[in-house]
C-alpha cells in the first residue's frame, strides 16, 4: 500500500520520537512497524526529509551508524514535538469522523 | 525563514549513505554483495529525481509553499469569476481613489521644493497684531541684513508680471525683480551664461535679466546666442546674463528675473524712485538661507528683537515689533494643507467601507468554503498554512485591485488637475511618482491584509470535524460569521455616515457662498487687466490720457452701456492699503489701515455697487481739482459708528490734505466671496493713476461676445498694450470659488461612492441571509405566515443594521467635524440638516438595499424551499 498524500511526514516525526535516526533508518522502521503494510519510496523519503528540516521540525547532523558508516542523523526539535503531538490528535479525529462516515458495520457496496 | 541551504555534495553524500546502509542491511537478510547492491539502488528508485527535488525544495520552502498558495488562489479566483470581479472593481475604486488623492496631497504638502538643503530656506515676515503677516519695509531690510547672524543671506524679491516686446509679439510673463543674492538662496546654478553678481548691485550697475528654460526656449528659440543682448522689458533694456534650468520657476512660475535699479526690488508704482531707505513701504518679500544648525524658532527669537530696535529707533505706532519665520515649503503650502488632509481622510474612509464590503464578500465566501477548509486541514496543512491561504488570496487580490486602481487614477488625474486650483501645486503637475506608488502599493497590501483578516480567523477556527460533519448536513457559516458580517455592514454604513455628512457640510457651506452678497453684479460684466509699463508711460497725465481714450472707446462700443477701470478687481488675489488719520481720534476699533482702490467715475455702475449715501466721482474730479474719497459701509460702520461720513475728513497715507469723503458704497467681497469685507477707500484715478488696472464693461449682450471689440478698442488707443486675463466677471467669481468647488466636489464624490458602497453592503448581507433561510421561510410561508409580514421582517432588519450605522457614524463624526470648521463658511460644523440630510439618505438606500431581497424571500416557493438539498 502506497502512503497517502502529506502522511509521510507525519510518520517520520513519530519515529523520530524514539531518538535520532538517519533516513534509511527512518524509511525501514517504517516498514517494520507497519508490518510492511507502508512502503516508503526511498527516493521521496529525502526530499521530506529536507522539507522537515527546513520547517524547524527536525535537526540533523552527520554520524556514524552501528555498523561503523557515516550517515546522516535526524533528531526531533522542539517545535517538532509540538507539531507532532497536533498532528496526531488530528490524524485520530480524522480517522474517527472519516469512520463515522463510512459507517461502524458492515456495508453493502 | 531562509535557512542556510545545503549544499547538494552533502545530499548526495547522504544518498551514497543510505545506499550502503540498505546494501548492509540485504546483504544481512542473505542477498550477496552485487545483488543487494542493485536492489538498493532500485528501492531508491529514480537518484536523479531525489536530487532534483532536492534541490527544488532546498530553495527555500517557504517560497516554494507561496507559489503554491498563489497558484491555489488563483484558481480559486478564476473558480468564482464573479466574487472577484466584484472584489477587484470594488478595491480599484477604493485604491484609485486614494492613489488620486495622495498624489495631489504629495504635490501639495509632502513633495520637497527642487533646491538642495531645502530645508534651510525660509521667508521672513514681520507679524501685525492680529496674526497677519506683513514684509519688512523697504528701509529696515538692511538692517536685518546687517545685524541678522540666524542667516548665510537674506534677499529680497517682487513678484509680477512684466510686458515684453521687441522683435516678436508683445507677451506677458510672469517676472520678478530680485537682489542679486536671491540665487544664491536656492543654490540652483544656471544652466547657460551666469545669474546675478554683486556688480549689478546698485545703484548705477547695469540692469540684467536672466531668463527661465520655458520662456527662452518658446520665445528665443533655444538660442544660446542670446546671452549678452538685450531685450525689451516694460519697454527698457535689459541684458540677458543667464537661462536658468526647467525647474527652476520661483516663485509661482515666474520667466524672467531682473536686476533691481536701487538696493532693493523696485517699487511697482514708483518705479524709478529709490525707496530703499522708506521704512513707511513694505511691498516685496524676503528670502533667508538659514545657517547650519540654526532652527527657525532660532531665527526668529533673533530677528524679533531687531525688530523691537528698530521699532525704537524709527517705528511708529503701526510698526510691528515682532518677526516671523517660516519653513519656504510651509509658507507655499499654507493654507492648502487642511483641505488636502481633510480629502487624503476622507478618501482613506472610502477605502475602508470599500474593505469592509470585500471582507463581507469573503466572508459570505468563506461560509460555503468550509469543506474545502477541511479537507485540506484533514490532508495535513497546518492552520497558519490555511490562514495564509486566506491571506494571499485577499493580497492578490487587493494588487489586482491596486494595479487596476493606479489604471483608474491615472484616468482620473487629468479632470483632477483641470478642477484643482491653478496655484495649489508649488511648482510641478500631477503625477503618478514612485512615491505615490509606493504608498498605492502599501495602502493595497494593508487593505488586503485588513479585509482578508476576518475570514482568515474565521478559517483558523474551522473545526476540522465539525466542519465536515456540518458539510454533510448543510449548515454554512454560523451565527458567529453572520455577527461579523453584520458588524461590517453597521461599520461601513457609520463610515458612510461620516463622509455624508462632512460631504453635507462643505455643500451647504458652498451654497452659501455661491448665495453669499459678493456687494456687485457680475452677470453681463466683461473684465480685462492692463499693465503700463514705466518706460512708455512715465509721467501721470500720459496714464489719465491713456484711460480716458480706452474709457471712451468702450463707452461707445455697442451693447455696451458702461464702462469703468479699477486698480485691484475685486476677488483677485494682492492687495494695497493706507494708513489714515481721521482728525486726531482713534476709532473704537482700533487703527484699520483700509484697502486702498483707484477708480473711474463709472466703475460703481459698470460693476453693479449700489451708492449709499453722497455722490459718485463725476468727471469734475480731475488731477487739479481738490482730492476726495467714497469710503466703503465697512470704514463708515469702523470709523464713524452711527454717524454720517459724507462731509467727515480724512488724511490717507502720507499725504497732507485732508480729504472729504463725498460718498459711501455698498461693501464689496474684494478679497474673496467667504471674507467680510474689509474698510476700503476709492479714489479717483486722476488723482492716483496707477500703472496696472482691470477694466470693467457693463454689457446689454453676452458678455463674451463683447471681448475682441473692447480688446480692439484698448488697441486704438495703444496697439502695443498686452492686454490680459480678459474673462467675464461670472468666470472671475467662479474661478475665485475654485479651491472650494474642488474639495465639495471630490468629497461629495466620495461620499456618493460611500453611499453605493454601503447600499451594495447592506443587500448583500440582506440577499444572503434570504437565500440561507429560504428552508426556514419555506416553512413559514406552509404554515401561512403573510408575504408581507416576511417582506417587513426583513426589510426590518436592513433598516436596523442602516439605523444603527447612521447612530455609529453621527456620533462618530461629532468629533471629527471639528476639522472640517476650517473650510466652512456660514455653516456651523453641527449643521442639523447636514446631519438630517445624511441620515435620511442612508435610511433610504438601506430600505431600498433590503427591499430587493425582501420581494425575494416572499417569492420563495415552499416545497421548492423545502426540497434544497
Amino acid at each position: 500500500m502506497n502512503l497517502l498524500q502529506g502522511t509521510l511526514d507525519l510518520l517520520i516525526l513519530r519515529t523520530l520520537v524514539f531518538g535520532r535516526q538517519h533516513g534509511q533508518g527512518i524509511a525501514r522502521w517504517i516498514q517494520g512497524v507497519s508490518n510492511d503494510e507502508l512502503l516508503v519510496d526511498h527516493g521521496a523519503l529525502y526530499p521530506a526529509l529536507q522539507r522537515l528540516e527546513a520547517r524547524g521540525w527536525i535537526s540533523a547532523e552527520w554520524g556514524t551508524s552501528d555498523n561503523n558508516r557515516k550517515a546522516r542523523f535526524y533528531s526531533l526539535t522542539k517545535l517538532g514535538r509540538k507539531q507532532l503531538s497536533a498532528e496526531m490528535n488530528r490524524w485520530r479525529r480524522l480517522a474517527v469522523a472519516i469512520g463515522n462516515v463510512l459507517g461502524g458495520g458492515e456495508v453493502e457496496v | 525563514m531562509f535557512r542556510r541551504l545545503r549544499r547538494q555534495t552533502d545530499f548526495s553524500a547522504e544518498v551514497q549513505a543510505h545506499i550502503a546502509l540498505e546494501t548492509d542491511r540485504l546483504r544481512e537478510e542473505g542477498l550477496d554483495e552485487s545483488e543487494a547492491q542493485a536492489e538498493a539502488l532500485r528501492k531508491f528508485g529514480n537518484r536523479t529525481t531525489a536530487e532534483e527535488r532536492f534541490y527544488e525544495s532546498s530553495r527555500s520552502i517557504w517560497l516554494e509553499d507561496m507559489g503554491k498558495d498563489l497558484r491555489y488562489a488563483l484558481h480559486a479566483l478564476f473558480r468564482t469569476p464573479t466574487f472577484a470581479i466584484t472584489a477587484i472593481l470594488t478595491l480599484a475604486l477604493g485604491i484609485g481613489a486614494n492613489t488620486a488623492i495622495f498624489s495631489v496631497a504629495y504635490a501639495v504638502l509632502l513633495r520637497p521644493l527642487p533646491f538642495p538643503d531645502a530645508d534651510r530656506i525660509v521667508t521672513l515676515y514681520e507679524r501685525l497684531p492680529g496674526g497677519m503677516d506683513e514684509s519688512l519695509s523697504a528701509g529696515d531690510y538692511p538692517d536685518y541684513q546687517r545685524q541678522a547672524k540666524s542667516f548665510e543671506l537674506l534677499a529680497a524679491y517682487r513678484g509680477g508680471p512684466v510686458n515684453l516686446s521687441g522683435r516678436n509679439r508683445p507677451e506677458r510673463v510672469p517676472g520678478a525683480v530680485v537682489t542679486p543674492n536671491f540665487f544664491s538662496v536656492f543654490g540652483v546654478q544656471p544652466e547657460l551664461g551666469r545669474t546675478l553678481t554683486p556688480q549689478e548691485d546698485p545703484p548705477g550697475g547695469v540692469l540684467v535679466a536672466v531668463l527661465g528654460d520655458s520662456l527662452w526656449k518658446r520665445r528665443y528659440g533655444g538660442d544660446p546666442n542670446i546671452i549678452g543682448k538685450s531685450i525689451l522689458v516694460n519697454g527698457e533694456q535689459r541684458i540677458v546674463v543667464g537661462i536658468m534650468p526647467p525647474q527652476f520657476q520661483f516663485p509661482e512660475k515666474t520667466e524672467i528675473w531682473e536686476s533691481s535699479r536701487f538696493r532693493v526690488p523696485d517699487h511697482p508704482l514708483r518705479p524709478m524712485l529709490d525707496e530703499s531707505t522708506n521704512r513707511g513701504t513694505h511691498y516685496f518679500d524676503i528670502l533667508g538661507r538659514l545657517r547650519r544648525g540654526v532652527t527657525v524658532q532660532q531665527a526668529q527669537t533673533e530677528t524679533t528683537l531687531i525688530a523691537g530696535r528698530l521699532k525704537k529707533l524709527y517705528g511708529d505706532d503701526e510698526e510691528s515689533d515682532r518677526t516671523h519665520v517660516v519653513n519656504l515649503h510651509d509658507d507655499l503650502v499654507g493654507e492648502t494643507r487642511s483641505p488636502v488632509l481633510i480629502l487624503l481622510v476622507s478618501v482613506g474612509l472610502l477605502l475602508l467601507i470599500a474593505c469592509a464590503n470585500v471582507a463581507n464578500i469573503m466572508l459570505a465566501r468563506g461560509a460555503t468554503r468550509h469543506k474545502e477548509v477541511a479537507i485540506r486541514g484533514a490532508l495535513g496543512a497546518g492552520r497558519w498554512r490555511l490562514v495564509r491561504q486566506f491571506l494571499v488570496e485577499s493580497v492578490l487580490l487587493a494588487c489586482t485591485g491596486g494595479v487596476a486602481g493606479i489604471l483608474l487614477a491615472r484616468i482620473a488625474l487629468g479632470p483632477l488637475q483641470k478642477l484643482m486650483p491653478a496655484n495649489l501645486i508649488p511648482g510641478g503637475e500631477l503625477t503618478i511618482s514612485l512615491p505615490v506608488m509606493l504608498f498605492t502599493l502599501a495602502v493595497a497590501g494593508n487593505a488586503g491584509l485588513i479585509f482578508g483578516l476576518f475570514p482568515a480567523i474565521q478559517t483558523a477556527k474551522v473545526d476540522v470535524n465539525d466542519a465536515l460533519k456540518e458539510a454533510g448536513r448543510g449548515s454554512h457559516g454560523g451565527a458567529q460569521a453572520t455577527r461579523i458580517r453584520s458588524a461590517l455592514v453597521m461599520a461601513e454604513v457609520a463610515l458612510a455616515a461620516v463622509l455624508l455628512i462632512g460631504a453635507g457640510l462643505l455643500i451647504g457651506s458652498f451654497g452659501r457662498l455661491l448665495s453669499a452678497p459678493e456687494g456687485f453684479n457680475p452677470e453681463r460684466v466683461l473684465t480685462l487687466q492692463l499693465s503700463l509699463a514705466p518706460a512708455q508711460y512715465p509721467k501721470p497725465e500720459d496714464r489719465v490720457r491713456f484711460v480716458n481714450g480706452i474709457l471712451e472707446n468702450t463707452r461707445n462700443l455697442p451693447g455696451v452701456s458702461s464702462s469703468g477701470i479699477i486698480s485691484r478687481l475685486p476677488l483677485l488675489s494682492g492687495n494695497s492699503t493706507r494708513n489714515v488719520d481721521i482728525k486726531g481720534r482713534t476709532p473704537p476699533g482700533g487703527d484699520i489701515a483700509p484697502d486702498y482702490l483707484v477708480v473711474s467715475p463709472d466703475y460703481f455702475r459698470s460693476l453693479g455697487i449700489r451708492l449709499l449715501e453722497g455722490r459718485t466721482f463725476t468727471e469734475r474730479d480731475s488731477a487739479t481739482s481738490a482730492t476726495v474719497v467714497i469710503v466703503n459701509q465697512a470704514t463708515a460702520h469702523h470709523f464713524w459708528p452711527g454717524e454720517d461720513p459724507v462731509g467727515k475728513y480724512l488724511k490717507i497715507g502720507d499725504t497732507k490734505d485732508w480729504t472729504p469723503i463725498v460718498g459711501v458704497v455698498a461693501d464689496v467681497r474684494q478679497h474673496g466671496l467667504g471674507e467680510t469685507a474689509r474698510p476700503a477707500l476709492y479714489i479717483p484715478y486722476t488723482q492716483d493713476p496707477w500703472p496696472f488696472m482691470a477694466v470693467v464693461v457693463r454689457t446689454s449682450m453676452d458678455p463674451a461676445s463683447a471681448a475682441s471689440a473692447v480688446t480692439a478698442a484698448v488697441h486704438q488707443v495703444d496697439h502695443d498694450q498686452p492686454v490680459f486675463n480678459v474673462r467675464t466677471m461670472d468666470e472671475v467669481v467662479s474661478s475665485s470659488l475654485s479651491p472650494e468647488r474642488f474639495r465639495t466636489l471630490l468629497l461629495g464624490a466620495f461620499a456618493g461612492l460611500a453611499l453605493a458602497l454601503a447600499g451594495v453592503g447592506i443587500y448583500g448581507l440582506m440577499a444572503y441571509s434570504v437565500a440561507q433561510r429560504s428552508r426556514e421561510i419555506g416553512i413559514r410561508m406552509a404554515l401561512g405566515a403573510k408575504p408581507g409580514r416576511l417582506r417587513l421582517f426583513v426589510i426590518g432588519q436592513g433598516l436596523k443594521l442602516a439605523g444603527a450605522g447612521v447612530l455609529t457614524g453621527g456620533l462618530l463624526t461629532i468629533p471629527l467635524t471639528r476639522f472640517l470648521s476650517s473650510v466652512l463658511y456660514g455653516v456651523r460644523p453641527t449643521d442639523a440638516p447636514a446631519f438630517a440630510g445624511s441620515f435620511v439618505f442612508l435610511i433610504l438606500i438601506g430600505l431600498l438595499a433590503a427591499y430587493i431581497p425582501a420581494r425575494r424571500a416572499t417569492r420563495v416557493d415552499p416545497v421548492a424551499a423545502l426540497r434544497v438539498e
